[in-house]
């Protein structure tokens, strides 16, 4: 899909007009302003380092369209595309429409996924349906046409029958009009706001008027190609779930409502050992769907499953079932399904959404008991041939059990792109088309349906051009995934050879399979806030076990990095007490909170060591800012030590215990630090704010913190030669980590790990593939010579290495 | 005589002073056919040159052209940014990686320069840009080089020619930029792009005489 950029010699109509087109690119087109200079005294103007900044935040090979306002607006983006480089610059178009008239059109068109050149000439032409609509009603003049016709599409003109409509009567020499709107133009057809039933008069003028006119007719008469029966071209739009692409006859898949057929109820004690078979049969097969999860798709999807596990030994259900069917002398189906709909409905009208989504795991493994209660097998078991699957939604194990070779496509009614079913589904390689509304199920089964998971469209009944289009497409995408999958996992290196680690941030164990896949060495922090936030009590110390354990586990034996509780500053417990603080970031937090709750403390770090005795698991302490505290924390692991010794618990021994250097502090003392830590971890964005004293969240000052502030960058540089110094390895897990302007002067001096989100990582990996280890400690020299962050970015995107390939040296 | 880095350091210091120094001019210029803010606007950008060298000596003559490009682009906000830092874009790409250019290198480099404004602001002569100043001072000095002329006696001729250019704008109806709105009102008036660019070339001619 094409990206935005919008140049205006002011900021505020630059991102103005940003907003319009936004509203319209149904927040799937990439949109970005360039507008204003970045002097505060003259804001009013424009630069052409913004616009090449602008076009590179929504660049991809589809191509960008810029849209500008006056005279040196064009100018500088003209300049932009010198400095852009000719290889990109060639897929960039500068368009002369007006600015926002063309920047909506063009936004509901990227949004319809047209390219570049149709989109461009729309947004040139974007003014028409403004004239036409001030030019007085014409009268009738010879040569000119005219015709009622009731729009017929339940949709109305929205943009793809508009943008049909547009393209259809170009192709006439004639000048058509319809409600006084020239049929030319997007945005003037989008603006009729024409609905199901509404009467449109369509004028045309001009040697092939009659031709137009009855083109126009038949096609609005025709449902806009939008009625199933007549024209059998339809499509629908969802939300882009599963890159991949699917043909096949739909079928719907009903609600799994469990028919329990009356019948005589005997002894209780027959019910109830009938129950426990079922029970029994559910845990094992929902123990086998743990295992496959984990071997498949990651011990996070695997969790789910796990936690199901549990349920079905839960007492307080197993018990509750037991006392109907001797008190209620009811069937085991019919006491089973009371129980655990009463759980279920507990759950969803609990506030925390995370307890109210639950209610669908309770559900979801309730009916596995079910279907073996009933012997009905799941809905999708009886496929007999493969098909697309249409549902309301499914649950993760509703779509586990799916046979990806049945089961070619889903078309979901609800759903997004981050359920748990829908991440399943795309492990299993199968395309999805969440979020479709209930449209969906109003198809007949049998319908001939395409999946589209890559743009979130569904055809319905495609016609042999559309389906050619669509299956070399589905062969492009395998092709560039396996393309894409094997340069993912290429170990990270400069030009000339000299290798980097890449490892990933994650807060959680589902980041930790989507680290492995983005191409991650390892973890360079785990940030263990997310098992301690949003409840009454602190974890104990084996669900923290199970937690690191199973982070560890998708892991596949790559190293793993874990930080201890970073807790105050922003983030509060209820079951640490923290007290009101005048400056928090200045406060109890990190490690000062853990040494004084030792208890915490000791339960965290026996937790860590103990999944450390399988796994290669790390230490991390946030906020040290001196010796003693890294002393402190030594003397604890010893004792945590000691006592696993003592209880016979496997343990990681003598575990590598690393500082994050994010007080100016540590800087200062980086060379005794380096003595006593095995490992540093720049924290950047801590560092960034202490060192400069200015809050990245008082807009004031913000412009202050910024990680190419000369001091800034002489801590990094003071802790990175303290630890080559001493021998210890030096990472950075900060946001400068993954930005592509700051590789090379990193790179340059002397980082030899970088610790960045996963889905940043590929393009990091090209960034430090493109620097050669002597170019990048150039940059790094002149970048620490310079005496502004202006002028170290200025320098730092000056030598951004030049699109043409370059020789070896 | 040939330039070297500290000869291209003059001539851009004397540029901030000249520039400074003909603010009042240019702004006044510009009142009566633009928007009065092309004195503000290059003084603002050489003052930020200057800062800009100041603060980071590039090592060479071409990077020294690279620095001023991208002051003037971030700096002067107008049209004369990405016109005049087209400009110093194309002369540091023409410069050779030499410590010390001929008369040649320079003719060639501005012969650069030019033909980035032309190309970036699609202007032509006659109208009423500093192309009417820059087109007629590079065919100058392009004849100046062909005849053997010294370094000095070629922006000499350089200069008299721009400013003869820029004297012949007062004539001319403005069909680029601001002015061009104003139509034949603009007729009568000096065009103030083509002031600057006279006093580019003027102040490069003086610094590099001897």
């Amino acid at each position: 899909m094409i990206g935005l950029v919008v140049v205006s010699h002011s900021a505020k109509l630059a991102e103005g007009v940003c907003d319009l087109a936004r509203q319209v690119g149904q927040g799937r087109v990439r949109i970005a302003a360039a507008g204003g200079t970045a002097d505060p005294e003259n804001p009013i103007g424009t630069d052409a380092f913004q616009v090449l900044q602008a076009i590179e935040s929504v660049y991809s090979d589809d191509g960008v369209l810029v849209l500008m306002d006056l005279g040196s607006a064009v100018l500088s983006a003209e300049t932009a595309l010198e400095l852009l480089g000719e290889e990109k610059s060639s897929r960039v178009e500068l368009c002369a429409g007006p600015l926002v008239e063309g920047a909506v059109a063009a936004a509901v068109l990227a949004g319809a996924g047209a390219g570049i050149a149709e989109i461009a000439q729309e947004a040139q032409n974007a003014l028409a349906g403004k004239v036409a609509l001030r030019q007085p009603p014409e009268g009738q003049t010879s040569g000119s046409e005219e015709a009622l016709v009731t729009l017929t599409n339940r949709l109305g003109l929205h943009a793809r029958p508009a943008a049909q409509i547009v393209r259809l009567a170009r192709r006439y020499r004639a000048q058509v009009t319809i409600d006084n709107v020239a049929a030319n133009s997007i945005n003037g057809i989008l603006s009729l706001g024409a609905r199901e039933g509404h009467q449109l008069r369509i004028c045309a003028q001009g040697a092939e008027a009659r031709e137009a006119l009855a083109a126009l007719v038949e096609f609005i008469e025709s449902g806009c190609g939008e009625l199933a029966p007549a024209e059998p071209v339809v499509q629908a739009g969802g939300i882009a779930a599963s890159a991949a692409i699917a043909i096949g006859q739909l079928v719907k898949l009903r609600p799994a409502v469990m028919e329990i057929a009356p019948r005589a109820i005997g002894n209780p004690e027959v019910e109830r050992q009938r129950l426990m078979a079922a029970v029994h049969g559910a845990e094992e097969e929902t123990r086998a769907l743990y295992e496959w999860s984990k071997a498949h798709i990651g011990a996070d999807e695997a969790g789910i499953f796990d936690a199901q596990s549990l349920f079905l030994e839960d007492p307080e259900l197993l018990g509750g079932v037991s006392r109907m069917l001797l008190e209620d002398r009811v069937g085991a189906e019919s006491a089973w399904q009371a129980e655990t709909t009463k759980i279920a409905d507990r759950l969803a009208t609990l506030e925390d959404p995370y307890l109210r989504a639950r209610a669908a795991d309770v559900a979801d493994v309730a009916a596995r008991v079910m279907r073996r209660l009933t012997g009905q097998a799941s809905a999708a078991r009886v496929l007999r041939e493969p098909a697309v699957l249409s549902a309301h939604d499914l649950t993760p194990s509703e779509v586990k059990d799916f046979d990806p070779a049945m089961v070619l496509g889903l078309c979901l009614e609800a759903g997004s792109a981050s359920a748990h079913s829908v991440i399943l589904a795309r492990a299993m390689g199968i395309p999805v088309v969440a979020g479709l509304g209930p449209g969906i199920s109003a198809l007949a089964d049998g319908t001939v349906v395409a999946v589209d998971g890559e743009q979130g469209t569904v055809w319905i009944s495609p016609d042999a051009g559309q389906v050619e289009a669509l299956e070399g497409r589905r062969r492009e995408w395998l092709a560039a995934r396996r393309a894409a999958e094997l340069e993912r996992h290429r170990p990270a290196a400069t030009r000339d050879g000299r290798r980097i680690r890449v490892f990933a941030n994650i807060s959680g164990v589902a980041e930790a399979a989507e680290a492995v896949a983005c191409g991650a060495e390892g973890v360079g922090v785990l940030r263990t806030e997310f098992l301690f936030l949003g409840r009454a009590a602190a974890p104990g110390e084996e669900e923290q076990v199970a937690a690191y354990r199973a982070i560890a586990e998708s892991l596949g034996g790559r190293p793993l990095t874990v930080r201890t509780l970073d807790i105050g500053g922003d983030k509060r417990l209820p079951y640490v007490e923290i007290g009101e603080e005048a400056n928090p970031f200045l406060g109890w937090r990190g490690i000062r909170v853990m040494l004084s709750r030792r208890d915490l403390f000791r339960t965290q770090l026996r937790a860590i060591l103990r999944v450390g005795a399988a796994q290669p698991v790390e230490l991390l302490l946030p906020m040290i800012a001196s010796l003693d505290e890294l002393r402190e924390t030594k003397a604890l692991v010893g004792e945590a030590e000691a006592e696993l010794e003592r209880e016979g618990l496997p343990f990681r021994k003598s575990i590598r215990i690393g500082v994050m250097i994010e007080v100016p502090a540590a800087v200062a003392i980086a060379d005794r630090l380096a003595r006593e830590a095995s490992f540093f971890s720049i924290g950047s964005n801590d560092l960034i704010q202490y060192a400069m004293a200015a809050d990245r969240t008082n807009s004031r000052v913000a412009p202050m913190a910024d990680p190419f502030q000369p001091a800034v960058l002489r801590m990094i540089r003071q802790t990175i030669e303290a630890g080559r110094a001493a021998g210890i390895d030096v990472a950075l897990c900060g946001e400068l980590a993954a930005d592509p302007v700051a590789t090379p002067l990193l790179l340059g001096l002397g980082l030899e790990e970088f610790s960045v989100s996963a889905p940043l990582i590929p393009e990091l990996k090209r960034a430090i593939s493109s620097w050669s280890a002597p170019e990048a400690e150039g940059v790094a020299r002149e970048a620490l010579a310079m005496d502004s962050c202006e002028s170290v970015r200025r320098l730092l995107l000056l030598r951004r290495p030049s699109p043409e390939p370059r020789r070896q040296p | 005589m040939a330039v070297g880095k500290p000869e291209v350091l003059k001539w851009l210091e004397v540029l901030q002073q000249v520039y400074a120094e003909n603010r009042q001019w240019l702004t006044e210029l510009d009142s009566a056919i633009g928007d009065a803010d092309h004195g503000i606007n290059m003084d603002r950008g050489f003052t930020a040159v200057k800062a800009e060298l100041a603060a980071h000596p590039p090592s060479e003559i071409r990077s020294v052209f690279q620095s001023v490009a991208t002051a003037l682009i971030r700096h002067v906000g107008g049209a004369a940014g990405p016109l005049y830092g087209t400009f110093f874009l194309r002369a540091a790409a023409a410069c050779p990686r030499k410590t010390e250019i001929e008369a040649a290198d320079v003719v060639a480099l501005f012969q650069a320069g030019i033909k980035g404004i032309e190309q970036r602001g699609k202007a032509v002569g006659g109208d009423k840009t500093m192309l009417d100043a820059l087109l007629p001072a590079l065919d100058a000095m392009r004849k100046g080089l062909e005849n053997g002329c010294s370094l000095a006696a070629i922006l000499d001729a350089g200069a008299v020619a721009a400013h003869a250019g820029m004297l012949a704008t007062v004539a001319m109806q403005a069909h680029k930029g601001r002015a061009s709105y104003m139509g034949a009102r603009s007729i009568g008036h000096q065009d103030p792009g083509a002031t600057s660019s006279y006093l580019l070339l003027k102040a490069a001619a003086d610094t590099w005489r001897s």
